[in-house]
């Protein structure tokens, strides 16, 4: 139903950078959360909400994989690979291009990340988008707290916050990372003037997910943008955009005093960019004088109309604390699996799926498991704890083991008297007898030697990533 | 069933009376008409020394063209010193209008201690008491018996509130018959109510939580609690609407964003919804594709009222709206029009209506114009693009005034007018609704944006214009109605006030969605009686109330209104 609305482009092709860890083997869209690849969130979430067809990025060397593991889910959507060359190493807006070679969209575009998870519906965050009459929206909500615990060795996480500026109305102002400020950061003089007070808020993120108007998207796909990375440059030089003079809403009496307004004259060097910009924002003079009668304001304080007379406005729409996740690093990883566990939230981020603790081809031998999740034809012996784990399928548990917080993914050997306690276990790792691990990240395919003790470390094959 | 809330009236009323007479007695002659009509320029004027005509009963256009003179009159005599007269004024002002109050809220409780089944235009008609009572008042002698005058259902029904109140004594056999077949009608209304709910019962019947279970269960109250009256009609309306089933599906993404802010109340008056309507329909338009082998005439109709029906089944298709639709003619295309053609032809006649409109709020200007004298006090009520545009000329034109704007809590169009008048440089007072009764004595001029007239002369604005024209009439400022005639409506009152007011999102007070016998009634319209209005100022002319139904079925007028006789 709303196919004749919305275009939808799922980003699969990230690597995983800020979780190399456990992606080195495993393209990131596939990581199992809740016994699901991530990328069945997003999917799922867009076939809930009446969406038919859905296009995904993925690189060409994870393709095949990807295309498999999306067939074996059985969604009703229609999924349209287009792949990217991993050795052409394009930014994100290169990506889009590449899709916009397909046709020409006149409908509005909503991209997202296949590493974003949701309670929230859809429905609300395209009618704050349409209400707004936002050139473009972007969804962001509470960050996991830092103390998160990771597996692995404990370092101080560089967290790579964003600066999101937003006005009482949750109109985005600036969005910025903070890595690119050292001590200060600098906001227009101009922004504040208008707009009296604003906020900067440093705990948001950004659930990479963004509704772009038609006008916007077209922008991005044509040759004038010639920025690689949405959220680093293109979103960036759009809000900035917001506050430019060619952004005014122009009336018919006013159309002669706007040729006289000055230029500032920190803005020259950006002209040429900005009107490359507003090219694409052509006059409606319908709209405009839809505006002029109309008696809503939300700025009833200042001497501006409303929304600032503006034509193009961004809108951050935020979401409750818990509701979503961007599955972007270790720390968020483990939180969501952690999170997913619990039969409620199972049924906010899933929802139309039933929860199936434990694959009934497990057989069913004494043990103790709790609130945990075990995939298929995986083999525990008996004498077994398990306490909130997700335990992949194929994978085989011997006698007297005992897991708690751990998240082991598929194929994994783990043998006797073994303890596990928040662990992580990459694909196909293999664990000696009498083990004791605590926090530790096992690399895929290792073999952990037998009566191993160890703690908040990494055990890998290669030396690397420790540092 | 009707004599119970006949009984309490009348007492009270006679009561009230003998204490008036009592104190007008020493007196000079005036009545409260005048002292009512004195109260007016209080601020500036003092009162004229001649007796003035008792002016209530007269009709609502003459009334108005006096009041303007009598502003004028005192100005010539100013040696007299002002400060006691207009003290003694305001007091008596205010000592009746606390007893207007007072008898007002006294009818009230009558009138909700007697089981009702009446209609829901009761509670509307209600407001309308003190000026009836004027009426009485100023022909003291309410033992009359006037024969109730055959009238249209609608009216019959206010009228039986005042008119029994004075003569239940003497019943003449003409009297018994109309008791009876009120006796009827209320039977038969009763019945209509049973009959409704049994099919479907009201809303808060639905979702009783369980706090609200565990209290029924203590007080012993009964466990399903009844709405009555408005709140209940309103109930069936917010079901009705619920059960409309607005598929959006093949609907115009334009026409969803349109539906959306206008639901949010993002866009707000209906000229800016017309040109809103009319922007979502020119991208339809140019999206649009013949399917093969139809003819184009047809389906683009039927493409169009689609779109048209999601807006409808949201309840927020209004008369404007309506007439805007109809304006393109759409099914006046030629048959063998091809899609280019259709597209070219139909963007024209949008583009036609859009200057229409244009040109419709200058002449409202112009004719305005006439209305505002130099150095007037007007009031304004909510926003109005209309009024707006119109003060803006005149201010531009070099005339002088000042504004109140009076705004309310929910709808923040006073916000804009007033930024957007003060940005001209209009010396401007705000004000909230509830204190209008303060700053009305002092205005010369009430202006009124109206959504709609109806056929019945009474004129739909934003919620809180039944209540200013109220407040203007009873203290003798003229009120007009701004409306050009393609907002002229064939429906009259009952139809249009209940089928197409749109229902307030229940953003007021969500937090009181839990309380058992609370129903959150708010509407976006409200309908102004026709006796509060003095004159309605129209892109043609100015004109009385009374002549909206000449207007719309003139011969000159637009044959598109003609068209719309449903």
């Amino acid at each position: 139903m709303r196919s004749n609305e919305y275009r939808v482009i799922l980003l699969a092709a990230g690597s995983g950078s800020r979780m190399r860890d456990i992606t080195n083997n495993k393209p990131k869209c596939l990581l199992p959360v809740g016994n699901m690849p991530l990328i069945w969130y997003p999917l799922s979430l867009l076939e809930r909400e009446g969406f038919k067809e859905v296009n995904v990025i993925t690189l060409d060397v994870q393709h095949a994989e990807v295309k498999k593991a999306v067939d074996k889910l059985g969604l009703k959507l229609d999924v349209k690979f287009h792949t990217i060359r991993e050795s052409d190493d394009l930014g994100t807006a290169d990506a889009l291009k590449k899709v916009a070679i397909c046709g020409e969209w006149k409908e509005d575009v909503i991209v997202m990340g296949c590493d974003f998870i949701t309670d929230q519906s859809l429905d609300e965050m395209i009618k704050l988008h349409r209400t707004t009459g936002a050139g473009m929206s972007a969804f962001f909500f509470p960050s996991i707290p830092e103390s998160t615990s990771v597996p692995g060795p404990k370092s101080k996480i560089r967290t790579d916050r964003d600066l999101v500026v937003l006005d009482k109305h949750n109109r985005l102002l600036m969005l910025t990372s903070a890595m690119d400020h050292d001590e200060n950061m600098s906001v227009r003089m101009r922004i504040i003037k208008k707009l009296g007070r604003i906020d900067i808020k440093s705990r948001l993120t950004d659930g990479h997910f963004y509704i772009l108007d038609n006008r916007v998207w077209n922008f991005i796909i044509s040759e004038e943008n010639s920025d690689m990375s949405l959220k680093g440059e293109v979103l960036p030089f759009i809000i900035k955009q917001q506050f430019s003079h060619l952004n005014k809403v122009v009336h018919k009496e006013s159309k002669g005093e706007l040729k006289r307004l000055s230029v500032d004259i920190d803005d020259e060097q950006e002209t040429e960019e900005t009107h490359k910009f507003f090219k694409h924002f052509t006059v409606d003079e319908l709209q405009n004088l839809t505006d002029l009668y109309n008696g809503y304001n939300n700025h009833p304080d200042s001497s501006y109309g409303r929304y600032l007379d503006d034509r193009l406005r961004c809108f951050a729409i935020i979401a409750p604390s818990g509701s979503s996740f961007k599955v972007n690093t270790l720390a968020s990883y483990c939180e969501v699996n952690r999170q997913v566990l619990l039969a409620e939230n199972w049924e906010r981020f899933a929802k139309s799926k039933p929860l199936v603790r434990v694959d009934p081809s497990c057989g069913s031998k004494t043990r103790k498991i709790e609130s945990s999740l075990v995939g298929a034809n995986t083999q525990i012996g008996e004498g077994v704890k398990i306490e909130k784990c997700s335990i992949g399928s194929s994978c085989i548990i011997e006698q007297n083991v005992t897991l708690s917080g751990c998240i082991i993914m598929d194929g994994v050997t783990i043998k006797e008297g073994t303890v596990l306690t928040d662990c992580l276990i990459s694909d196909k790792a293999n664990i000696g007898t009498n083990c004791n691990l605590k926090s530790c990240l096992v690399d895929a395919k290792f073999s952990v030697p037998s009566i191993t003790e160890s703690s908040s470390k990494i055990l890998s094959g290669v030396l690397m990533s420790t540092e | 069933m009707e004599e119970n809330p006949v009984q309490p009236l009348s007492k009270s009323k006679r009561k009230r009376l003998r204490k008036k007479l009592n104190k007008q007695g020493p007196k000079e002659d005036g009545g409260e008409a005048q002292a009512d009509l004195e109260f007016v320029p209080a601020v500036q004027v003092e009162p004229p020394a001649e007796p003035c005509p008792c002016l209530k009963p007269q009709p609502d256009l003459e009334r108005e063209e006096e009041s303007p003179v009598k502003v004028k009159e005192p100005e010539n005599t100013q040696e007299i010193p002002k400060t006691e007269q207009i003290k003694m004024d305001v007091t008596k002002g205010a000592e009746m209008s606390r007893e207007d109050i007072k008898a007002a809220r006294q009818a009230k409780k009558a009138a909700k201690k007697s089981k009702e089944n009446k209609k829901p235009e009761q509670k509307e008609e209600k407001t309308i008491v003190p000026k009836e009572k004027a009426q009485e008042q100023a022909q003291p002698k309410p033992a009359v018996v006037k024969e109730p005058v055959q009238k249209a259902p609608v009216e019959k029904i206010e009228e039986t509130g005042s008119t029994d109140k004075g003569k239940v004594q003497q019943k003449s056999s003409k009297e018994l018959k109309e008791e009876r077949r009120l006796k009827q009608e209320a039977q038969r209304a009763a019945k209509a109510q049973k009959a409704e709910q049994a099919k479907a019962p009201p809303v808060i019947e639905a979702k009783p939580s369980k706090s609200v279970k565990a209290v029924t269960e203590n007080v012993n109250k009964p466990a399903k609690p009844m709405l009555t009256g408005l709140a209940r009609t309103i109930a069936t309306m917010a079901r009705e609407c619920a059960r409309i089933d607005c598929n959006p599906d093949g609907v115009h993404p334009a026409f969803l964003q349109l539906e959306a802010r206008m639901q949010s109340r993002l866009l707000e008056g209906s000229t800016a919804r017309v040109v809103g309507l009319m922007r979502a329909l020119r991208s339809v338009i140019n999206d649009y594709k013949v399917p093969e082998n139809v003819a184009i005439t047809r389906d683009l109709v039927e493409h169009v009222e689609k779109q048209v029906a999601y807006l409808r089944g949201r309840r927020l298709m209004s008369v404007a709206l309506d007439h805007a639709i109809k304006s393109l003619r759409l099914n006046t295309l030629a048959y063998d029009v091809s899609e280019q053609e259709a597209k070219v032809t139909v963007n024209a006649a949008i583009d036609a209506y859009i200057n229409k409109i244009e040109q419709d709020m200058q002449s409202v200007a112009l004719n305005l114009a006439h209305k505002v004298k130099d150095g007037a006090l007007l009031a304004v009520y909510s926003y109005s693009c209309l009024i707006m545009n119109a003060l803006k000329q005149l201010f531009k034109t070099g005339k002088r005034f000042r504004v109140v704007v009076v705004g309310s809590n929910t709808h923040n169009g006073g916000m804009t007018m007033l930024s957007q008048l003060s940005d001209l440089g209009v010396e401007c007072t705000y004000l909230l609704i509830n204190q209008v009764n303060f700053i009305m004595p002092r205005v010369q001029l009430v202006l009124l944006g109206a959504e709609s007239m109806l056929a019945n002369c009474s004129m739909v604005g934003p919620a809180g214009s039944a209540q200013i024209a109220c407040v203007a009439n009873s203290q003798g400022v003229p009120v007009y109605a701004c409306c050009e005639t393609s907002k002229f409506s064939y429906d009259s009152h009952q139809g249009s006030f209940f089928k197409q007011n749109e229902l307030e999102p229940e953003f007021l007070a969500p937090q009181l969605k839990n309380m058992p016998y609370m129903s959150q009634c708010s509407l976006r319209c409200d309908v102004v009686p026709e006796r509060f209005i003095s004159a309605i100022i129209t892109e043609v002319t100015i004109l009385p109330c009374s002549s909206v139904p000449d207007v719309l079925h003139s011969p000159s007028s637009d044959t598109v209104l003609k068209s719309r006789t449903t």
